[in-house]
């Protein structure tokens, strides 16, 4: 019971600390529970702000269902920041004084990461989305015609890119364990992805031969992606203990 | 964050001020050079279609963004010693990032444009003389028509434009000395990479199958009589092969934002970056 209360309290750091250490903000204040406010207004804000522009500017690309999209993408790129504390020596030692276990410290960033944000930035962007694009259209003609692609969500929002999204994130989880520097993590991150993603792609070209390796594949999507997603997480966890050894 | 809006002007006139030598130059050579390009414009053009040539040269622009972006903003970085000043100038990080960033993709981008329309009406006018010691008229453009090469561009233009202007930004911020072009040559190497290697991948692909892209498409347009209208079909090809329903790769909706996110994360980097430097 203890552990579990430990671990929600890390969780509740992991969703405001990163975004704001003490004395060093990100997108508020002092007080973390504002600045997480804060740093949530701005994330939703961009699909807010595409909403408007794609529903006023280009009144025929209208896809309400880009929300999706938008959050998916989101909770991929805040993979970036699963490490963010290592980053810096003071704040690495501050991380090791904070009284927990490092298994409790992973599984703390796994729920954040994992399931906190995910379900956050789905739900807020595809609203934040929606409240755009509606200010649009009532801009452009004077009504909301809002209509939810339901052919573009079942094409984003399906098992086998939750599956190549979690491998994402998990390959950036085990990026930013091992590079301390920025600007690399997002070359290596941005490469990694690419590389993965042609490789899929090149396993769709010769069908028949790697379909544990094409995304279209049920065996990749359901057996091969999970698993080299776990490999990449253990890989993560026994960088997280060698770091706090 | 601390943000008051009197010391984040006060800061951004301070910056203009100290940096003023420099933009005049920078101004005067654009002027110049855009005055030349619009007059031999005027003359390529002459008067059969005078006005149509009249607006303003939006890639010139464009790249001048681009430059501009690379060079002025976090100018005080590259040197120790106005560093070590600048942290002492009285606003927030947050502030002083807001400078640059309105630098950068505000007023450094109007001030390109109307310098251009400045030198495009300076082009005319010597056009104009030209013309008229030929006994020829020559009109002067019409404000209505100048932007219209902007006009033309589409939203993912806009999005390249603004793309290339953040990574001038992020270069400006990571970098300390030869900032642009440590920027270019590295984005440079950084896609000849990405396109090695896709080559390689291509490559691989035509050795197993004989294709050289595993997809490819094609768009057949027909007259559809019921509508009157022009009705187009695209059709995805698997190593040959049609399919019968188009993969996700295809969709630009995604692409668009996927590239958005990108250099929304890029843009965040660059907070990233300036907020550690001057912790």
């Amino acid at each position: 019971m203890d552990s579990l209360k430990r671990i929600l309290n890390l969780v509740k750091r992991e969703l405001t600390v990163p975004f704001a250490l003490p004395n060093k903000s990100f997108f508020g204040d002092k007080n973390t529970y504002s600045s997480s406010g804060r740093w949530l207004f701005w994330t939703y804000s961009f699909p807010f702000l595409m909403g408007l522009v794609d529903c006023w500017w280009q009144s025929s690309s209208f896809t309400t269902a880009k929300g999706i999209l938008y959050g998916g993408l989101f909770t991929v790129a805040f993979a970036f920041m699963i490490m963010r504390e290592y980053l810096k020596k003071t704040n690495r030692a501050f991380v090791i004084l904070l009284p927990a276990s490092v298994q409790e410290k992973f599984a703390a960033k796994i729920i954040a990461y994992y399931v906190i944000i995910p379900l956050t930035m789905l739900v807020g962007c595809t609203l934040g989305y929606y409240i755009g694009a509606l200010a649009g259209g009532f801009i452009t003609n004077g009504q909301a015609n809002f209509a939810f692609d339901w052919e573009f969500f079942a094409k984003v929002f399906n098992f086998s890119s939750i599956s190549i999204g979690l491998m994402c994130m998990s390959a950036l989880f085990l990026i930013t364990s091992f590079v301390k520097n920025e600007i690399v993590q997002v070359i290596l991150g941005v490469a990694v992805i690419l590389l993965l993603m042609s490789l899929s792609l090149l396993a769709s070209g010769i069908k028949g031969y790697a379909d544990w390796l094409d995304f279209s594949s049920d065996i990749a999507t359901y057996v091969v992606y999970p698993l080299i997603s776990l490999m990449l997480l253990t890989g993560s966890y026994i960088k997280l203990k060698r770091e706090r050894a | 964050m601390e943000f008051n809006l009197t010391r984040t002007v006060n800061v951004l006139t301070r910056k203009f001020y100290t940096n003023r030598k420099s933009f005049l130059i920078f101004a005067g050579i654009f002027f110049l050079i855009m005055s030349v390009v619009h007059y031999m414009g005027c003359r390529t053009a002459g008067i059969i279609i005078g006005g149509e040539n009249l607006r303003l040269n939006a890639v010139a622009d464009v790249l001048c963004f681009i430059i501009v972006a690379g060079i002025y903003p976090f100018a005080e970085l590259t040197e120790k010693k106005n560093a070590v000043f600048e942290l002492l100038y009285p606003a927030s990080r947050a502030e002083k990032f807001a400078i640059d960033f309105l630098t950068a993709f505000i007023i450094l981008p109007i001030s390109i444009i109307v310098i251009d329309m400045l030198a495009l009406y300076a082009g005319s006018l010597a056009g104009k003389i030209y013309f008229a010691n030929k006994g020829l008229t020559y009109s002067l453009p019409y404000f209505s028509n100048i932007f219209s090469q902007f006009a033309n561009w589409e939203y993912a233009d806009w999005m390249f434009i603004t793309g290339g202007v953040i990574i001038s930004f992020l270069g400006a911020v990571v970098f300390k000395k030869y900032r642009l072009l440590k920027t270019w040559v590295g984005t440079g190497i950084i896609l000849f990479a990405v396109f090695i290697i896709g080559a390689i991948i291509l490559y691989f692909n035509y050795k197993a199958t004989g294709y050289w892209f595993p997809y490819t498409y094609s768009t057949n347009g027909y007259f559809n009589e019921a509508t009157g209208q022009m009705v187009y079909e695209t059709a995805v090809y698997h190593n040959g092969q049609k399919l019968d329903y188009i993969p996700w790769f295809f969709n630009r909706t995604i692409w668009t934002v996927v590239v958005q996110i990108f250099f929304l994360c890029l843009l965040c980097l660059s907070w990233l970056r300036y907020k550690k430097e001057r912790a």
